[in-house]
């Protein structure tokens, strides 16, 4: 029966949307990000790992001393930053995604049945998740990473775990704030049983606020997955990832700055674009902001 | 004959506090009893706080009361496992009809619940008796395919009406249906709830605190104070000649209510 996902509350979410600029000019800078990610391979010009030994610490073009066969210079080992960066937007973004979807699902998937379980048992759970909570995202990743071991997998882990409890505590006051309201109590009345009355009530009523965490998951995971990686618990070198050329480079920011600035430029537009976004979905989501 | 609906003794509370150590419960409601038959309309009036709502949330069994029975034609449905023949029969229209339709899906989506749940009807014949709802409730056949927000509040409470009758009801439970509307728009609601009375042999239990619009539409009336039945019988007799010193007031502070002379 249902018709299309474009409905009319869409619409207007849409056109407040558009209105927003940050959200307009996040939009594009993502827009950009991602398509450098998914071309990444066919423009990098060399093999991130390949080490030039005769052109190391290249400055970029810009400087006088810059050579345009490496547009953003080269490292320490003579590697191609242009190409270092563009494969680190792959594999991070690539991360990022498994990483938010994984925990997405998961977090959705427990707190909604915790909408099933009984009062007591719910709250237990729910103390759990506020427990998790209670660290910062960061802190407990760490925790995470020092009991499993560090490695690009265990980060991932550590991230997901992590950001779970969000998905879970969101999902699980969303669907109790909607089934105190009329509507479902309306259609309790008209029969629909518990589980209907979540996949076809609740669930289109929750939807925006989930988006909205997701996307601001997207910059948490993005950020917790650099962190772990400059303090050599998640990606290992030569691996190009944003967090591991931030820390290689440390040692050299005195006399060849570009090494560091370009990765942490590279970090710090990709969340802010997301942050942007985030935000203008979330006005653009939530009626009573609606203007 | 049994009657058609009959409350007896209805008792609800509720706790005062979720603490375990707190004791004292609040008593909504201290026995409400009263008997309907096809056709007829009984008015339950009171101030806010008075147990109304409470009562219509328990008439259609949104809430269950700690005693009493509820018969419907002569049977208890408060025993009764399979509560589907209890929604259907007697049903709900609520106060807010805005809050009581799902913000994010189409009329024609809300209008299928019930008869998604309570028929076997083939997805054309649900289609069917919806169009057919809607021409008796007076709105066009288009309107299925539009989302809540985009009606008025007297649309919309046509819409909520529709929905109470989808299924064919014995007894319809409007807790407040037209107070939130102006008064030119709740004419147009009183009259088509008197006509789909006599059309559908219907039986109302309207709760309200307008005691003008109790007068010109019930047969009965039930006065409620603090959860307590202040008097109970025909809509001429109480009125006329009312027992209690509560429902005195409760007509001398009303102004629409014009006394029988």
């Amino acid at each position: 029966m249902r018709k299309s996902l474009v409905t009319a509350n869409q619409k207007a979410a849409w056109v407040i949307y558009k209105q927003n600029k940050g959200a307009l000019i996040g939009s594009v800078i993502l827009a950009l990000i991602l398509l450098m990610a998914l071309t990444g391979p066919w423009l990098a010009p060399y093999d991130p790992a390949h080490q030039f030994s005769n052109k190391v610490l290249v400055p970029p073009i810009w400087n006088s001393a810059g050579d345009f066969d490496y547009f953003f210079g080269t490292d320490d080992l003579g590697r191609d930053l242009l190409s270092r960066l563009l494969y680190g937007a792959r594999l991070s973004l690539q991360l990022t995604l498994t990483v938010v979807v994984t925990a997405a699902i998961t977090g959705i998937i427990i707190g909604a049945a915790s909408a099933f379980l009984n009062p007591t048992l719910r709250s237990l759970l729910m103390r759990i998740m506020d427990l998790l909570l209670s660290f910062p995202s960061l802190l407990l990743a760490i925790a995470i990473v020092a009991i499993i071991g560090p490695g690009l997998p265990n980060a991932i882990y550590a991230v997901i775990i992590v950001l779970i409890p969000q998905f879970v505590r969101i999902t699980q006051s969303a669907i109790s704030d909607e089934l105190n309201k009329d509507y479902v109590m309306a259609a309790k009345l008209d029969g629909a049983k518990r589980f209907r009355l979540l996949t076809h009530h609740v669930w289109p009523n929750i939807v925006p606020a989930l988006i909205v965490q997701l996307t601001f998951s997207f910059s948490t995971a993005l950020l917790d997955i650099a962190a772990l990686g400059f303090l050599g618990l998640g990606a290992q070198p030569p691996m190009a990832e944003w967090g591991t050329m931030l820390s290689e480079s440390r040692a050299f920011i005195q006399f060849a700055p570009w090494t560091m600035t370009l990765p942490g430029v590279a970090i710090f537009l990709t969340v802010l674009s997301i942050n942007l976004v985030g935000d203008g979905i979330r006005d653009a989501l939530d009626p009573r902001l609606n203007r | 004959m049994p009657n058609l609906f009959a409350a007896k003794d209805i008792r609800k509370s509720y706790k005062v506090s979720n603490n375990p150590l707190k004791k004292g419960a609040l008593e909504v409601l201290q026995g409400v009893s009263f008997s309907l038959n096809e056709g007829q309309t009984l008015a339950v009036v009171g101030e806010s706080g008075s147990g109304k709502s409470t009562l219509a949330r328990i008439l259609v069994g949104a809430d269950n009361p700690d005693s009493g029975e509820l018969l419907f034609e002569g049977r208890n449905i408060l025993k009764k496992k399979n509560k589907f023949e209890w929604y259907k029969n007697i049903r709900m229209i609520f106060q807010d009809a805005s809050a009581s339709l799902n913000p994010r899906t189409t009329i024609r989506q809300s209008l299928e619940e019930p008869l998604h749940n309570g028929t076997n009807y083939t997805s054309s014949q649900r289609r069917e008796r919806i169009l057919e709802v809607l021409e008796m409730v007076g709105l066009r056949p288009e309107y299925a395919e539009r989302y809540p927000h985009t009606f008025s509040g007297g649309q919309r409470q046509r819409i909520a009406i529709a929905r109470a009758l989808l299924l064919r009801p014995k007894v319809i439970v409007a807790d407040e249906p037209v107070s939130a509307l102006d008064v030119s728009v709740q004419a147009q609601i009183i009259n088509l709830l008197l006509d789909l009375q006599d059309q559908l042999d219907l039986a109302y239990v309207f709760i309200s605190h307008d005691l003008g619009l109790v007068q010109h539409f019930s047969n009965k009336v039930l006065v409620l104070n603090d959860g307590k039945q202040e008097e109970y019988g025909r809509v001429t007799d109480i009125f006329s000649q009312p027992k209690s010193q509560y429902t005195l007031e409760l007509l001398n502070a009303s102004a629409g209510y014009k006394k029988p002379t």
